[in-house]
Order: structure tokens, then sequence, then C-alpha cells
């Protein structure tokens, strides 16, 4: 077999070492050509291996932000139920049984829905929301992603006056030599944000901001430090080359996030944390 | 119980448990929480008004991932719409070149480099590696001749592999290259 053939046939191969009944589409007959010409080609190995390794990284990057359908699937069976057709029940003892069933449907339907809401509430989200305004914030800040900003100080004030009730929040969490540059609506961990960017002519930080709501910081990865004079505790992490700084007053839920040394922006969050 | 509740049991059994396979996916090719968990809801209710359709014993997964695909394209005018506001990297932009060289990348990182990827490309590497499908059901859900989907399969590996370069631990060998002085 030419390594010309073998990279025609092989991302047909899940895993040779799978085995057959792993999915695999070829015949056995071509099977067996490519196990030879792994055996012969160092080169075509190589290039096998790697393309297994990069589908182990993709899998497990994937697998690691994982989605909760719970909300969907709530909503799909409420709609369906809402679908059932009235000539469906039959009259009199099965009419009464219909509506026994359709309560009962409902009730059951109310307690999932209950349970979804408070596990949604109750979930601790720390180190993947971290993670998470970690991403928006490369993509949308260092990356300069095309998504859509306000700079409009009006439309700003007018944001925060409705996600947090008190525009002065933003004032309170400006880092020194900072000024407010955008606002938009993102999303992390399934809960909107406002996503802040801040920048002094060099830098630019992001500030995810929301009105506390259940969420709550703990888990791997983060650091709590108790030196500053506010009663909020600032929990740090960090994730590659960026830095994230996190806390929570009674009122709000706030982390930094910036392409800045450690120290910096701990002395931005403790001083953020005092300012509110 | 009626023909209808029957019916409801059996989609329950069959389709619901793949609402998180659907969203996972959903989610990678909108670029959005929110798009995808709406694709997903009309997916399975498209699912569910044709269930009748759907042949007991066949591969539910698949056939649902065809009805989404479809509705996925037909929203196109709307994906393109949102690839302005939530697509990340420029073409040719290197992404892992401004990233942290050493070590492996960060999990963000990889989804980072896949959302760079075309959408069909993306579709389809999602579908092979993450949802374990093969390329004849790939061709099938997508509609694509096999020899496309083996080639688009190729191509977003290629891609995923020249943005991983400038990582030296992603892959081991290369770690043991250079603990080598090769």
């Amino acid at each position: 077999m030419e390594c010309r053939e073998f990279e025609a046939l092989e991302p047909a191969y899940p895993n040779l070492q799978s085995g057959p009944e792993q999915g695999t589409e070829l015949a056995e007959h071509d099977k067996r050509r490519l196990e030879a010409h792994l055996l012969e080609c160092s080169a075509c190995a190589r290039a096998y291996q790697m393309r297994i390794a990069l589908d182990d990284l993709l899998r497990d990057a994937v697998v690691h932000r994982e989605v909760k359908e719970d909300r969907v699937i709530a909503e799909v069976r409420t709609r369906i139920a809402s679908q059932r057709p009235r000539n469906m029940q039959t009259p009199g003892r099965g009419r009464g049984r219909g509506w026994v069933l359709a309560w009962a449907s409902a009730v059951v339907m109310g307690m999932l829905l209950l349970i979804a809401g408070a596990y949604l509430l109750q979930r601790p989200a720390p180190a993947d929301l971290f993670t998470d305004a970690v991403a928006d914030h490369f993509q949308e800040v260092t990356q300069h992603s095309p998504v859509e900003w306000t700079s409009d100080r009006v439309v700003m004030r007018k944001l925060l006056q409705d996600w947090v009730g008190d525009p002065a929040i933003a004032d309170a969490l400006t880092p020194p030599g900072f000024h407010l540059s955008r606002i938009r609506i993102c999303e992390l961990m399934n809960r909107n944000y406002l996503h802040l960017v801040y920048a002094n002519g060099a830098q630019e930080l992001s500030v995810f901001l929301r009105r506390r709501d259940g969420e709550s910081f703990s888990g791997q990865g983060m650091q709590a430090l108790h030196d500053n004079a506010a009663a909020s505790a600032v929990y740090m992490a960090r994730q590659g080359q960026i830095e994230v700084a996190g806390f929570q007053t009674p009122v709000v839920t706030v982390l930094f996030v910036g392409n800045v040394q450690k120290s910096a922006l701990r002395r931005i969050a403790i001083h953020a944390a005092d300012a509110l | 119980m009626d023909a209808w509740d029957e019916q409801r049991l059996h989609f329950e059994r069959e389709a619901l448990p793949h609402a998180k396979s659907l969203l996972r996916t959903a989610w990678r090719l909108t670029q959005s929480l929110a798009a995808a968990e709406d694709l997903v809801q009309d997916t399975l209710l498209v699912a569910w008004r044709t269930f009748e359709r759907y042949e007991r014993g066949t591969d539910c997964k698949a056939w649902l991932f065809r009805i989404m695909l479809n509705g996925s394209s037909r929203r196109r005018s709307q994906a393109q719409r949102q690839d302005k506001l939530f697509t990340s990297l420029d073409e040719g932009d290197n992404f892992a070149a401004k990233a942290h060289r050493d070590g492996a990348p960060l999990s963000w990182e990889v989804e980072a480099m896949l959302k760079a990827l075309p959408e069909e490309q993306r579709a389809v590497l999602l579908l092979a590696v993450v949802e374990g499908f093969t390329c004849r059901e790939i061709s099938e859900i997508t509609n694509a001749p096999v020899g496309t989907v083996m080639s688009r399969l190729s191509r977003a590996r290629a891609a995923m592999r020249d943005q991983l370069l400038p990582y030296e631990g992603w892959f081991p060998r290369q770690r043991e290259k250079k603990a080598h002085g090769m």
C-alpha cells in the first residue's frame, strides 16, 4: 500500500486498536492492508498516532465544557403535553381517566421543572465559571472577535441600571487608571452576565457582572484571599496566561479577567471589593 | 393508556436521551447556547411530529442529527448573521501562536481552534470524534457523499494539527523528541 492510499482510507477507520466491532467501515481486507502499512511506514504510523491523540484532545475539550439539557427537555415535554389532541380522550370512564392523567402529568411536569430550577440555581459552577469567563475574555477582548458592544454612555448606564440596579457600580469597579470602554451582554455557564471592558490605553480588562442569584464560588484551581478589608473574599485562578479574580457581595457577582500580573489583578479586585 | 401516550413514552425512551448529544453539537455549530437550545428544542419537536415515520430499531440518534442539521441549514441566513456576532478568529489568524507555547492547550483553547474551522468541517469532526458516527452514517446525516465526508474530516484534522503546532506538549512524542534534544 502506498502512503497516499493510506491517507485516503485512514479517516474511515475510527481506531485500528478498537477492532471491527467499533464502527470500522472498511472491509477486513483493507483493514489488514492498513495495519500492515502502519508496521512498515514510520511516518504514517506517527501521523496515525497523532490523529488518535488529536481526537482524544478534542473529545476531552468538548466533554470538559459539558452542557445541561434539562431545560430543553422540560420545555419539549411541556410543548408535547400541550399538543395532546382532545379527540384522543374517550367518553365516560376513559375521559375521567384522561383528566386524571392530565393532572398527574401536570403535577409531574411541575415537579420536574421545580427540580430542574432548583438544580440550576444551586449548581456550583466556580471552576467552570472561571474557565468560561477566560474563554469569553480571550475571544471577545484579546482576539477582538466581531461581537456587538455598546460604548454609548446612556445605553451603558441603562444596561447597568436594568441588570444590577445601580449604574454607579461600574464606577466602583473601575481599576485605577482605567476607564469603562464598552459593554455587552454575554452568557457564562447558562447565566447572563454584563461583560464590561475597562481600558487604559495599553491594556484591557474584562469584568463580568451580574446581580447575585444563587451562583457561588468554590472548587478546584481557585485560591481564596482574605487580606482585604471588605467582607467579600476574593478568589483567584489562572488559565494559561490569563488571571481571574472573583468576589461576591450580597448584591452582585463580579469577575475580573485579564492578561496581567496576578499581584496587579489581586490589587484591582481587592480595591473593587472594598469599594462595594 | 391510549395510542398517543404510547407514542409519547416511546419518544421519551428513544429520542429524549439524545438531547445532550444534540445540544453539545448544536452549541459548537451555532456558537451560542441560547441558539443551540432553540435548535435542539425545534429538532425534538419536529422529531415528535414526525415520529410515526421513525422506524423502530433503527438508529434514532442518527435520525435526530439528520433533522437537526437540516434545520441548521435552513437557519443558515440566521447563522451567518450570528457568525458576525460570535465567530472569533479571522482567516489566517494563528490562534495558537498567540497563546502560551508550553504544554498542552487548555480545553477552551481547543474549543477556540474548533470554532475557527468552517462549519461543515466542524460538523463532520464533531459527529465523527465526539459523537462516534462512522463516515457512512455522517454521509447519511449530512446528505453528502462518503468521499466528501472523509475529505472534510481530513481537512478538519489537518487544520487542527496546524493550530496545535506551537504547543509542544500536546503530542507526547513531541515532548519526547524535545527531551532527547532532537
